[in-house]
This record gives structure tokens, sequence and C-alpha cells, in this order.
């Protein structure tokens, strides 16, 4: 389906805006998907890339309850004024049926009340910070609208990073002083003491612990006293921050330890060679590579690559999923009001590109053996992407950084 | 009675180089004095220093028998001394009423009462009446001039500083504006003190002179002896043409 | 101001209070709403730099001011909204006079100067005391001022045609005039026996506090307050509205403020190219209509009917 474009009222400059969809075919409206995204990033993008693969998809096989799918973008940028300027537009003036994006936890933060004002379902597939989810049990009569289909909530994530830890950077790598180095984003601040108290739990030391601001371009100072803290690993949380300086400045000044952790810049799939092989050793969390996490991973992967000659970052899998979910649920409860499509999607037990998809009482989804889980990959030589944990999906073993090499 | 304006031993000096050197002398009310002196003898300074445009070194200056040496521009003309300056320094963008006006506001014009009748009454002194309405940009010299001249007297003033009030006039305006001083003395009872090159339009008006070279005072007098003075042709004139001998 | 002047300003109020009528829409609304919050932000500077001539880069230190003053009042300690507002004006003047005091007796760029450092530096405070204010994220999940986006729209409307009437008779009176005689020659001013340092100072502080107002107004409806509301880009883009909508006028700037959030709107349909055209507009305007847009178009016509 061509996206529908908006809109250029020029009449509102002589005080009649003219208004009016495009004519609708006559019988069946479609079911309009509202995307509010950062449409400039890659991971904008991706979102509007994989939801048109599926909507395509889905209108071949006849569609949703004998209507069409169809959606519209509107640019969220990474500035909250933008944002709500989209959600505003996509639900009052496009009156779209379901919200599907974000990427910026701010951005969306600053979005939520005017979702729920909207009275419009918003399946999140990009930011993190639990606070986004936390709203739902807060207040539920307001916020009930708002869901979380990827497995972002920092908080998991933490624990994930935890179970990691333990098992690869413990018991594998006999590594048990930890440093932690993150931006000062607001999930990122969620995350970390989840994660410190983790690992002190299982035994791990955090030796060093420090947030920084994301425009920061000189980290050689705490490169240093991470070095100077003894530590033995170096746990990143990075979004925003300048990853590929990060990354050079840390080859360059050879840190004397494996390191890895959260690094989003670093899950697109050029990111090895944009550094010039510098990330070589680098662990990141991804949520999905091309392997059979499920049957549907690899048809998905292909599927995309296929269309669009790149490979999905990860909001792409979950955005596939969340229009998949949102047609089964409109086509289990015969409507698109939204209070039954929210009982259906809380019942909902999907199986998904990247695990099976249910929520949680925070409509959160779930994490765990079969659900959507985090995958730890490691550039390797040649810039390869190699899963190294968990165990069941791992494709290759773990190595040191090249400069490491005992 | 107290002198109207008293300067003592006033310096001013700009990194390394004396502008005005221990400058003394005191103003009677009702006076039209002038100051004489070749460019760079520090008259235009002077000035600057006695109205708070620029801060001194050392000295004393009363006014009315108050000290106004360490006060605001703004303040003293509130005091009764206003000046004007040099090259015309209208209001762009305001008609030549409005400009008149501003000086009507301050606070020592204000006690007076209707700001706008006064400055109507100050506009007909100046002969500026018909184009009160007018852009200032329009104005030819002559009439910038008188322009000066209103905008100072708006404030009300007791003394006022006259800085080269000839500059830039042809032959026709400066009689105006000589007349114009005159008036403003005889009828107003101002107090003058004016900064001049033109000896011939000088002599007809001050009573007093006082002459400066290099920021100093070398003599005070009648108009025809400062004239007549050594020091003064000297400053005029040249070393060289003195140690020649023509005196 | 002339009886064509107070029709064609009850037309152009009458016409933005009723378009959203017609229109039933809370986008519509929405982008109305931040258009006269974008107006009241350059009345109230056109107020102080239109005027005087001393051009002030750092805007958003006010306008942010008064939003971040607006966060921590409801956002953090949870007072009624409606305290946001004599807060988030307090509180930008108050800056104004820190900032004023010592830069406004001087001459040449050090007000300019100083202010867009102000802004940034506050800015930074922002990012760094991120325990405090939230971070990058800022400070989020604020109420409105009014439920309904209509009413809140009114309001807004309201407070927008009271900047621009407040400042105008400010600037008819003697105080613009005066301010005006500073744009002119300063120093002349000083001789005439006007205090100029206090005006400046005084007309920073009224500029500030109604940049302030405008500040709370964003805050209470986006609901949320992050740095960018301290952004240089936040101050540069109120100097260009002033400049399209005619500096000087005041209520000209107000509509250049309305125009410009109107056509980034309008633009988005462009997507990635948005702000790129937005510019090459801009940039446009800005050559071929020195004067303005606004305000010398509205001279233009009625000098053709005189």
């Amino acid at each position: 389906m061509r996206p529908r474009i908006p809109f250029l009222a020029s009449a509102a400059l002589m005080g009649a805006l003219a208004v009016g969809s495009p004519a609708h075919a006559a019988a069946k409206k479609p079911i309009l998907i509202g995307l509010d995204s950062p449409i400039q990033l890659q991971v904008g993008k991706d979102t509007v890339a994989a939801v048109k693969m599926a909507v395509d998809e889905i209108n071949a096989k006849g569609g949703v309850l004998g209507r069409k799918l169809a959606y519209v973008v509107a640019d969220e940028g990474m500035d909250p004024q933008l944002g709500v300027s989209a959600i505003n537009k996509l639900t009052s003036e496009d009156h779209v049926n379901v919200l599907i994006g974000g990427y910026d936890s701010g951005v969306t933060l600053a979005e939520e009340p005017h979702i729920a004002e909207a009275k419009t379902i918003y399946l999140g597939i990009g930011s993190a910070s639990p606070n986004i989810t936390a709203l739902v049990g807060r207040d539920y009569n307001k916020y009930k609208y708002i869901f979380r289909v990827n497995p972002l909530n920092s908080a998991r994530q933490a624990a994930q990073i935890v179970n990691f830890a333990d098992n690869v950077v413990k018991k594998k790598l006999k590594r048990n002083k930890i440093a932690i180095l993150g931006e000062s984003a607001v999930w990122v601040r969620g995350l970390v003491p989840v994660l410190v108290k983790g690992l002190e739990k299982d035994g791990m030391t955090v030796a060093y612990n420090q947030l920084f601001d994301e425009t920061m371009s000189d980290f050689t100072p705490l490169l240093a006293r991470v070095k100077a803290s003894g530590a033995q690993f170096l746990l990143t949380v990075l979004s925003h921050a300048n990853s590929d300086v990060f990354i050079k400045q840390l080859y360059e000044s050879r840190l004397p330890m494996p390191y890895g952790g959260i690094d989003v810049k670093s899950m697109t799939p050029n990111f090895c060679s944009r550094v010039n092989g510098d990330s070589v050793g680098e662990i990141t969390v991804n949520f999905v590579t091309r392997a059979p996490i499920t049957k549907k991973t690899i048809p998905f992967w292909d599927g995309f690559v296929k269309l669009y000659h790149r490979a999905p970052v990860y909001t792409a899998p979950g955005a596939y999923n969340a229009v998949y979910m949102y047609a089964e649920a409109v086509k289990k409860t015969g409507t698109t009001k939204a209070d039954p499509v929210i009982k259906a999607l809380q019942k909902a037990d999907y199986l998904g590109v990247a695990g099976r998809v249910k929520f949680d009482k925070l409509h959160d989804d779930l994490a765990g053996p079969g659900y959507q889980n985090v995958l730890f990959v490691q550039w390797q030589k040649g810039c390869k992407r190699v899963v190294v944990w968990p165990k069941e999906l791992a494709t290759g073993k773990v190595v040191l950084p090249p400069w490491l090499h005992k | 009675m107290s002198a109207l304006l008293e300067v003592e031993g006033l310096t001013k000096r700009f990194a390394g180089l004396v502008a005005v050197k221990e400058v003394s002398f005191t103003l009677a009310a009702g006076e039209i004095t002038g100051i004489l002196g070749p460019n760079g003898a520090g008259k235009t300074t002077l000035f600057n220093l006695l109205t708070g445009f620029l801060p001194s070194d050392r000295g004393a200056v009363n006014f009315d028998g108050r000290s106004i040496l360490k006060e605001r521009p703004h303040q003293i003309v509130n005091r009764g001394l206003a000046r004007t300056f040099q090259l015309c320094r209208p209001f762009h963008g305001l008609s030549v009423r409005e400009n008149v006006e501003i000086g009507c506001l301050a606070p020592r014009a204000r006690q007076e009462g209707d700001w706008r009748r006064q400055a109507s009454v100050i506009l007909d002194e100046v002969g500026l009446a018909e184009k009160a309405d007018q852009p200032v940009e329009v104005l030819p010299y002559g009439d910038l001039r008188r322009l000066e001249f209103a905008r100072a007297l708006a404030t009300r003033p007791k003394l006022l500083l006259l800085d080269e009030p000839f500059a830039g006039l042809g032959a026709g305006e400066i009689g105006g504006i000589v007349h114009l001083i005159r008036r403003l003395h005889d009828k107003e009872g101002l107090s003058i003190l004016i900064i001049e090159h033109r000896l011939r339009e000088f002599m007809q008006l001050v009573k007093r002179v006082i002459a400066m070279d290099f920021g100093e005072i070398i003599a005070v007098g009648a108009p025809a002896q400062i004239v007549r003075h050594p020091r003064v042709i000297e400053s005029y004139i040249g070393k060289n043409e003195a140690e020649l001998g023509i005196a | 101001m002339r009886k064509r002047d107070w029709l064609g300003a009850g037309a152009l109020v009458a016409l933005l209070a009723a378009l959203p009528l017609f229109l039933e829409n809370r986008y519509f609304t929405g982008v109305f709403t931040v258009c006269a919050i974008d107006g009241i932000w350059a009345a109230s500077w056109d107020f102080f730099s239109g005027l005087s001539g001393r051009e002030n880069f750092g805007h958003a230190l006010f306008i942010g001011g008064g939003a971040y003053a607006a966060a921590f009042m409801n956002g953090k300690f949870g007072f009624n909204p409606w305290w946001s507002i004599p807060v988030g004006i307090v509180v930008p003047a108050a800056l104004s006079l820190v900032i004023g005091f010592p830069t406004l007796r001087l001459r040449g760029p050090y007000f300019a100067l100083a202010m867009l450092a102000a802004a940034a530096i506050m800015q930074q405070f922002a990012v760094i005391f991120w325990q405090y204010t939230g971070g990058t994220e800022g400070i989020y999940g604020m109420s409105r001022l009014i439920d309904s986006s209509l009413g809140n729209y009114y309001f807004v409307l309201a407070t927008l045609v009271a900047t621009v009437a407040v400042l105008k008779a400010i600037a008819a009176s003697r105080w613009g005039r005066i301010l005006r005689a500073i744009k002119g020659d300063e120093g002349a001013c000083e001789a005439a026996g006007i205090n100029t340092t206090f005006y400046k100072i005084a007309s920073l502080a009224l500029s500030a506090g109604f940049a302030g107002l405008g500040g709370v107004l964003f805050a209470h409806y986006e609901q949320a307050v992050t740095p960018d509301d301290l952004d240089v880009f936040l101050s540069i883009s109120v100097i260009i509205m002033v400049y399209v909508g005619g500096i000087g006028s005041i209520w000209g700037a107000a509509c250049g403020g309305i125009l410009l959030n109107l056509l980034l709107e309008l633009l988005r349909g462009l997507g990635e190219y948005r702000l790129w055209v937005f510019y090459i507009i801009l940039m446009l305007v800005l050559f071929f209509m020195r004067g303005g847009l606004v305000a010398p178009f509205w001279q233009r016509l009625q000098g053709s009917r005189a």
C-alpha cells in the first residue's frame, strides 16, 4: 500500500485550511497504522521498511476483516516537540487506528500523555526506559493504550546483562572486577542500579561506575580512570553517545581488558567497517541476527534483505511483530475499537521473529526462556558478527580483543 | 557667592599620554566663557571629564557647590550641566520634535510640567518649529546644530557646554547660531562655556578666555589680551616660527 | 493606533480564534497553540531588542527559564500548574537582572555575547545536573493548564493578545520613545539626562518576564520540558520570526512567530527535507524583504488606499 501523503494545507495562510482525507474506497476504509519514528535515522527507516513489508504480506493474503492495511508516517525526530505534534497529527488529523514507533525515551515519555488523551493504542518498538510502561501501572485507565513489543525495557536488559556477566565474563573469561561507563540518559539511569545490584549479588565487584553526558567526545580521561581502577572487564551502556569515537579511542588506548555491553550504534551492520575494524572484540547486545531463534527469524531476515538490500536493525523485527500482533488482535475481536483490542493484546501469545511475545501486567513484553531475549553478539576478525550468548543460540566462541591475546 | 563651576587639578592620562594636566579654573554664573586651543590641546577631553563621559584620574569638580566628579553623565545633566557634541548626534529614527522631547523627559525637566508643551516652546526658540515633525534624517547640518541646542536646552540647564558649535557650518548659518547663543545668554541667563577654533565669532561672544595647550591651561584673560599672548600664539603657530622671532 | 489598525488587529484575532472551530481537530489546535506561543516569544524579543537595537542572542535563556520553572513547580514538586505562571515570570526576570546589570552598562557586543553564553551555560547545567533536571530527556508528565485543548488554545491566544497589547502600549509611551532614542544614539541619550542603563535593564526584565510566560504555557502544553528549550536554535528562531514579521513593530513580530511555526508544520509532509526547505524559504524572505513580511505589508496596504 502506498503511504498516504499528508496534506500541504497552503490555504492555512489565507485562513481556510482545506481539510479532508483522500476519498476512501466507498465500501471499506483501510485500517490505518500511524508510524511516529525518527525517519532520518536508521532505526526510523527500518521501522517504516519493516511495517511496509508486514502490511504488504498481510494485504496479499486478503487483509484484516476484509479491510486492507495502510500506514502513514510522521517524523518524531529526537525532539519532544516534534514528537508531540507528530502524535497529534497522526491521531487527530489522520485518525490512525494504532501507533507503532518510538526510539528516544525522552521523546516517547513526552508523547505519552498525548497518546493517552487520543485513546489510541501505541506499540513501542524503540525506546527502553522502564518509566514508559511504569505509567501503565501507575494510572491504568489513562495509559492502558501503551505497550512495548520489543525486549527493550532497560531494567530487564540489565538482568540479562548480569546473566551474561555471570556466565561469560566471570565463569568463562575468569574476570570479576567490572567497570561501568554509560551515558546519562534516563533509560540508562534506570538500568545501571539494577546492573550493579545484580553483579554484586553474583559475587562480582564494581570497581568503577560513571555516567557521562551524551555529547562527550573525548573519552580518554574516563578510559584512563577505568584502567586505574583495576577493573578486568568494561561494561558499556551507550545509545546516543559517540560510539564511533569511543571505540576508536578505546582501541588506541589499548584498554587492557575485554569490553562490551549495550551499544546501540554498534548494532548497525556496517558499524565495524565504519570504524575500520577497531571494534573487533566488542560484545554488544542485539535482538536479532540471522539465526533460527524461531522459525520466523530467517524468513524475516532474508525477506528484509531481499527487499531493502541491507540487514535490519532492532526496530525492524519489533515493528514487523507489532503489525502482525495488532492484525491478529483485531481479527480475534472483530473490531478496531481500542478497549477490546487492548484486552486481546493482553491475552496474546504470539510467536514473533525473535521469540514469543507476551505482555506482563505493565504491557511490557516478557523475558525468559522462549520469550524474546537479548543476544550477545561479538565483532570478530574480518568484521564478522558471532553470537556468543545465550548458549543455545551461540554461533561461535567469545574471543579477547586482538591486543590482549595471551 | 560661590562660583557655578569650580575645577581643581583635573588630570586624565591615556596610557602614558597626559591628555589633561592639572586643569583648574572657575566659572561664575551668568558668564559666557571660551576655551581656546589647537587640536589635541585637550579641550574635548576636558568636556568629557566635566560631563562624566570619561572618568578622571585626579582632581575635583564642583558644580553649584556639589561634587560631580564621580557622577554618571545623566546624573550630571540632571544637576543642570548640559552639553552638545562636536559632531551632531541626533536620534535617527525619530522626528525633530521627538528628539527634543527626549530631553524634556529628563527628570530635571519633568519637574517643570507638561513636557510636550515645553518641547514646542523650545523648538520655537531655536527656530525649528516649522520642521518639528520632519524626520531628522532630512535636516541640513545647520538645523541639526540647532537641534543639538534644543535637546540640551530641554534639560533646563544652568550651565551649557558647547563643543565647537560652529564646526561644519557655512557663513550664513554661523550668524544665526551666534544670535541664538547670545539670545540664550541674554534672555535665559544661561551660563555658557564654549570650545571654539574660530577666533572672530569667539571674540564677539565670550567675556573671558581660557587658553589650553598640551592639556594644560596656559593663559586666562579677556579675548583681546589672550590673542596677543605669546604662549598662545606659539601654541597655534608652532615652536619653529616662535624661534624665528615672529611674536 | 488608527482605526484601521484596530480593525485589522480585531480581524486577525477573530480569525485565529475561529480557525480551530472550523477544523475541530486536536492536531490543528495544537499547531495554532504553538504558533501563538511563538508569537509571545517573538513579541517579547522585539520589545527589547527591536526597540533598543541591543540584540539579544540568548532569548532561550528566558524561555527555558520559564519552562523549567514550570517543570520544577508542577513536574517535580507537584504544585497546581497555575502557580507556574508567576514563578515562570519572576525567574527569567531575575535572570535578566543578573545578566543585565553587568553587561548592559557596557558598549560593544558584551551584552549579546553574554546572553548567548548564559543560555548555553544554563543548557549545560540542565544536562550536567541530570539527577535534578532529568538530563537530556528532561522532566515529563506535567499537567495541562486547561484540559480541553480548545480551551487551552483560547487561553494562550488571549495571553498573546494581552502580551502584544501591553508591550505595544509601553512601546508607544515615553518608555518606548526612550528605547528608540537609545537605539539612535545612547551617548546622546545620556547627554539628554536619561538614565539609559535603568531603561535598558527594566526593558530586558519585561522582555524576559513575557518570554518566561510563553515558556510556561509551552511547558504545560507539551507536558514536558527538555534542554532543547534552552537551545541556541530556539534563540535564533525567535530572532528570525521577528525579522520576518517586521522588527520594531511588536505585533508584526508576533505575526512572524505565528507564520513561521505554521510554515514549519506545513512542510511536515516533506519528511527529511523539511528543515532544508524551511531555511531556504527563510533566506529568500530575508534577502528580498529586508523590512520583514507582515508589518511592511500592512503599511503598504494602507498606503495604497490613502
